[in-house]
């Protein structure tokens, strides 16, 4: 039998080994040097064409090598637009809106000036419906745009338009595209852009890994703080804490459940963001079912749910109740929800008044752990109301063709759909869901509201900020008065960076590295 | 063995073309609507529409299923829905790393699995075996994404000698190493397990036949007969092991992939299924199983090769 042994000498031999290995900690270049910006998105781009951008990464890389007329400064101040591409936009009246460019704006690949002929060609090819841009809606009002001179144009609109300033001219649909350039493309492209024009230019791409953008030398707008972007690609968001932490870069988006964790300890050198998302929550309760016709048992069902006890069990109480889809906090939100809190007596009296024993709902939610953590907890307060609950979770492809009127009338089964949109800054986006012509699409509440209809018109067409408010505030309390809709949260933003660092976040709670800036 | 080679390779083909029509089959009995997810809550049915017809959506399944048969013969597996690049560009961006972690995996696993196994069975009885033993049991027990989590938290956290996430730089070899250490790590650590323990058990067994007993009795040494005589027989079992395991290891990529933020097939497949990207689904399957159908089909002539019996059992 041979035995295995270990004298003194092998043991700290091997143990000095290690303790130097340990001691060199050899501080390999991860890290970027000071002139490098290191930002981490959760997929991969697949187009660069703003017509087709499906958001996220392309979004962020858009801000870098194209230009828009104006742009949104953080969300955290309220998301205020200010120009950008344009050192002119002025309100002629309310159909017609004047540009002029900034001096010096050029494309790539020698396509020579940005002009406001290109800013023609940009929006009118996407507001135009043989396109088929899921971004049209944005330009949908648009008439046609009158190019001036080279650098002057007049937008017309086919009638007024009031969102345009944050809806349209600073998001997806608002980049401009050089009309030459295009053409030599043959009018499509995906990821390779004929021509550019932004402070960034389009370096490098590794297929899921990473995307570098350099500072553009012909840029003549205000120069970016940093000249190197790097976007890493980390679809996983504690992974990403665990990269973040390991200083593969400066700025991350972490998953709400690591917040509290994060706030108590967070890693060296790290600032956390809180903020309240653009992205609201609610609860569908869909009035074409045939078990929820009456008002009175949509009713129950709105004092039967908790939403304290999802802000607290799902979101870690680090947002408040939402008095609607309009984001809390702007000048636009509701002061507060016509039902204050959940009323299990009340619902239950509710029910009895509408003659309803046994009723039993069924949940459509998405299959992911938030959604789920939301729809559980919902399912137990609606428990505590008399009203039974059976969960159906969709992976994200399934769910949304459940509401589908196209694919059959299945739409007008749906009892409860736990649902969440990304917003925007103006309430009309927000709102427009909800309109009557979206029932069977994005509407799945059935809620079918003449009053509702005429006031998104008018609030669309509306200037007077007062105005504006007293009729998005009389929208969300249509919604509430229907028993269709329980309005739950913004979703939270968190975000952690390096304390050199001021992120500016896009009302999307998308990162702008443009404009991020070095503490002195 | 001409004949023998003809037949599983013939074998390979049908199971290929079994596959394919499954998850063809598959894929459109899953409930999912490609172009809601695609377009979101910005669709109309008019581009809806368009998007179904771009991805051929709209014709029957048998259809789809011939023309993606008679395209794949042709080398054209189709185009991404959304970035509209060639399926074939896409799958060969990504096979190469899910490729070379899966072999540097694979080789670390029987690099250090194999001779941990032998040691076993030369020191059997001893502390070394039942530390090779107790080891093996323990890193077989731990999942892939366990590992690489503590890994993560050990090599680029706290000592920060590896880099967390991606898969090097480009055209940087160092780099790419260095990236590849932690994944490789944290799918070979159950393997080498697994092999050391498959191969003490078979070479237990030959080590009691007589050839191995005429060997010692003309006085070679244990290490000769370890390597020259018993190796060569017990390594059989293993062979098979490897091949089979290697689905094993390719579906490990997938999470490991995930945590490390390595691009490769399991992200592209995985993103792929959620959005139903149906085109890239179909290529990457086709793909990976010609390749996993190929490995196993090696390894059966392989072991053909090292043992004449599995031949004279097909030559009857």
């Amino acid at each position: 039998m041979t035995g295995w042994n270990i004298d003194r000498r092998k043991f700290l031999k091997a143990a000095g080994a290690l303790g130097a290995g340990l001691m060199m900690r050899p501080g390999f270049a991860w890290s970027a040097d000071g002139d490098t910006l290191r930002i981490r998105m959760e997929g991969d781009l697949q187009t660069l064409d703003p017509a087709f951008m499906n958001g996220g990464i392309e979004d962020v890389i858009m801000r870098g090598i194209y230009v828009t007329l104006n742009r949104f400064g953080d969300l955290r101040e309220g998301s205020p637009w200010a120009p950008w591409g344009a050192e002119k936009l002025e309100q002629k009246d309310p159909k017609t809106i004047a540009f002029t460019l900034i001096d010096g704006l050029k494309w790539s690949n020698g396509f020579g000036a940005v002009t406001a002929d290109d800013v023609k060609f940009s929006y009118e090819r996407i507001a135009h419906p043989d396109l088929g841009s899921p971004w049209a809606y944005q330009f949908e009002q648009l008439d046609h745009i009158e190019a001036v001179d080279a650098r002057n144009g007049i937008i017309h609109l086919k009638s007024p338009y009031q969102p345009l300033f944050v809806v349209s001219l600073p998001y997806y649909g608002g980049h401009i595209l050089s009309r030459v350039g295009m053409e030599k493309a043959g009018g499509k492209f995906t990821t390779e852009p004929p021509a550019t024009c932004g402070p960034y230019i389009f370096a490098d791409w590794q297929q899921k890994q990473k995307v570098t953008l350099t500072t553009n030398p012909n840029w003549p707008g205000p120069r970016p703080e940093f000249g190197k972007v790097e976007i890493y690609i980390v679809s996983d968001d504690q992974a990403a804490q665990l990269a973040y932490e390991a200083d593969a870069f400066d700025y991350t988006k972490i998953a709400t459940s690591a917040t509290k964790a994060v706030k108590v300890s967070p890693p060296a050198d790290t600032a956390v963001i809180e903020a309240q998302s653009t992205r609201y929550v609610w609860l569908t309760i869909n009035m074409l079912s045939p078990r929820l016709q009456d008002i009175k048992v949509r009713q129950a069902v709105q004092y039967g749910v908790d939403v304290g006890q999802i802000l607290i069990g799902v979101y870690d109480d680090l947002v408040p109740r939402s008095t609607g889809v309009v984001q809390p906090g702007s000048k636009f939100a509701r002061a507060k929800n016509l039902i204050e809190g959940a009323d299990y007596e009340k619902s239950a009296a509710l029910l009895a008044e509408a003659g309803v024993n046994d009723l039993t709902l069924t949940l459509t939610v998405m299959n992911d752990s938030i959604r789920t953590a939301t729809a559980q907890i919902i399912q137990a307060s609606l428990e505590q109301a008399g009203i039974k609950v059976e969960i159906q979770p969709y992976d994200e492809a399934a769910f949304w063709g459940v509401g589908d009127k196209t694919q059959g009338d299945g739409y007008k089964n749906i009892d409860l759909a736990l649902m969440d949109f990304a917003g925007g800054v103006d309430p009309s986006e927000n709102l427009v869901w909800f309109r009557p012509d979206q029932i069977g699409a994005y509407n799945w509440s059935g809620f079918d509201s003449p009053e509702y209809e005429a006031a998104y018109e008018d609030l669309v067409a509306e200037m007077d900020p007062a105005k504006r408010i007293e009729l998005s505030n009389r929208m969300e309390d249509l919604m509430e008065q229907s028993g269709c809709f329980m309005f739950i949260c913004h979703q939270p933003l968190v975000a952690i960076h390096r304390t050199g660092l001021e992120p500016v976040i896009y009302p999307d709670g998308h990162p702008n590295p443009v404009l991020f800036k070095k503490k002195a | 063995m001409l004949t023998y080679a003809i037949k599983r390779i013939g074998l390979g083909l049908l199971i290929l073309t079994f596959v394919m029509v499954v998850m063809y089959t598959a894929v459109f009995l899953v409930p999912g609507d490609p172009a809601s997810v695609a377009l979101g809550p910005r669709a109309t049915p008019e581009l809806k529409k368009m998007l179904i017809e771009r991805m051929g959506l709209d014709q029957p399944v048998w259809w789809q299923i011939v023309e993606f048969f008679r395209n794949a013969l042709t080398g054209n597996l189709g185009y991404d829905v959304w970035s509209n690049r060639p399926v074939s560009t896409l799958v060969m961006e990504a096979l190469p790393n899910t490729l070379v972690l899966g072999v540097t995996s694979l080789a670390a696993a029987l690099l250090i699995g194999v001779p941990l196994g032998c040691l076993s069975v030369v020191r059997r009885g001893t502390a070394a075996d039942a530390i090779i033993g107790v080891l093996s049991v323990g890193v077989i027990a731990v999942p892939s994404f366990v590992v690489a989590i503590y890994s993560l938290l050990l090599f680029a956290v706290t000592l920060r000698w590896l880099p967390a996430i991606g898969a090097g730089e480009t055209g940087d070899l160092v780099s790419q190493a260095k990236a590849l250490v932690m994944p490789a790590l944290a799918i070979a650590l159950g393997w080498i397990g697994y092999i050391a323990r498959m191969v003490r058990a078979s070479m237990m067994e030959v080590m009691g036949e007589p050839h191995i007993r005429t060997a010692r009795s003309f006085g070679l040494p244990e290490w000769k007969i370890v390597s020259k005589y018993a190796l060569r027989i017990a390594i059989i079992p293993t062979i098979s092991l490897v091949a089979v395991g290697l689905g094993s290891i390719l579906s490990s990529a997938v999470f490991v992939e995930a945590v490390f933020a390595r691009p490769g097939i399991g992200r592209l497949v995985t993103d792929a299924v959620n959005t139903r990207n149906y085109p890239v689904v179909m290529g990457t399957v086709l793909i990976m199983t010609a390749i996993y159908v190929s490995i196993t089909i090696a390894a059966d002539l392989l072991i053909a090769r090292l043992d004449p019996r599995v031949r004279d059992v097909f030559r009857d």
